[in-house]
């Protein structure tokens, strides 16, 4: 795939590394070409001195040919410009913009643009930090409405079934994962010491969550 | 008429200046405390909202919602585009006139709603276009020498 990235700051080269190292074919545009020095020298895409919100410069870049886009400049409103010329100009159907205020990526997303908002991400991801939250926070979704969490089953939980740790409408238990083996949690499929539960939870229960699993070892998180 | 004005820079000053002149109410939203604090000095009324015009919880306490007129005249293309996009979420009545610095972006902002398009202006399309007709005026008169 052919992906176009605007803004060649620490997200935007690294990004742009992860995605050639996939094998697809990148595209970097910045106004400041010693921005480009970040890519390092293993990249092997193509790069465009210019400004994101600028039609002329997106189509030298290739923008009509690109099959994703993402925009993740340092401003949130040139962000969502280069979005809008990426999609409504150059009918690129994969966009992503990089959106610092909450608020705002929800008004962009109704413009069909998918956004991405570190700061709440990077508060959450630090909070479990702090709390040497035995739990990994493995995906949030719409602004953490609903958030999975993988936690180690300890001693004083083992034996029991998957009911009796779930909380309707607020904790459900989505896989199992023992030893190698993983599967889909049934109702009452009995929990041993050391499994790994992968649960869905709400976000009025994630402190609850945090105390029903105090002491589980820490595995690798996802602070990276 | 009401008229929010988002950019209290050369252009919204003056702009400003004329409108109250015309007896309109008129509202200007600037970030920067300075600019908006020497246009209050000028105009010898406290007409300036100090924030961020491109955010929604500012505008509407600017009042957006009742607007009959929003114009962003910032000199950042990127902020006016975000202030008529606001503008139009929270008051789909209002009528919207942006500046843009690129003339390529005449189309994004034309883009936003093509039912009740936003009216553009680029002072770079019109001093080109000047331009040219006085280019194409002389070409004729050369042309015309026998």
């Amino acid at each position: 795939m052919r992906y176009l990235i605007v803004g060649c700051g620490r997200v935007g080269s690294a990004l742009a590394n992860l995605l050639d190292a996939d094998g697809h074919e990148i595209i970097v545009v910045d106004e400041n070409p010693a921005a480009f020095k970040r890519l390092g020298k293993h990249f092997k895409g193509h790069v465009e001195v210019g400004t994101g919100i600028d039609y002329d410069v997106l189509k030298r870049a290739g923008a009509q040919r690109a099959d994703g886009f993402i925009a993740v400049t340092d401003g949130d409103n040139r962000n969502v410009m280069a979005a809008l010329i990426a999609q409504r100009m150059f009918k690129i159907n994969r966009i992503v913009a990089r959106i610092y205020d909450p608020p705002r990526g929800a008004m962009y997303r109704e413009l069909g643009i998918d956004t991405v908002c570190p700061t709440t991400i990077g508060a959450k991801l630090i909070r479990d930090v702090l709390m040497e939250a035995p739990w990994d926070t493995l995906q949030s979704f719409d602004f953490g409405k609903v958030t999975s969490v993988s936690a180690t089953i300890e001693a004083a939980d083992a034996g029991k079934r998957v009911a009796d740790l779930e909380q309707p409408g607020k904790i459900r238990i989505a896989a199992i994962r023992s030893g190698k083996s993983v599967r889909v949690a049934a109702n009452d499929t009995v929990l041993a010491e050391g499994d790994e539960i992968n649960a869905i939870v709400a976000p009025e229960a994630i402190s609850e969550f945090a105390l029903m699993f105090p002491t589980g070892a820490p595995t690798d998180r996802m602070t990276a | 008429m009401f008229i929010l004005i988002v950019g209290g820079g050369k252009v919204g000053s003056y702009l400003t200046r004329a409108l109250l002149a015309q007896n309109h109410e008129v509202v200007v939203v600037e970030k920067q405390e300075r600019k908006a604090r020497t246009l209050e000095a000028l105009l010898e009324t406290n007409v300036a909202v100090i924030g961020d015009g491109c955010d929604p919880q500012v505008l509407q306490q600017a009042g957006i919602s009742r607007a009959d007129v929003v114009v962003a005249d910032t000199g950042d293309d990127e902020d006016n585009l975000v202030v008529t996009l606001i503008a139009k979420k929270h008051n789909s009545g209002a009528r919207c006139i942006a500046r843009v610095n690129n003339p390529r972006n005449k189309l994004i902002f034309e883009s936003l709603d093509p039912d009740d398009p936003v009216a553009v202006i680029s002072s770079t399309e019109i001093i080109l276009d000047v331009l040219n007709e006085h280019v194409n005026a002389q070409r004729d008169r050369q042309a015309e020498v026998p």
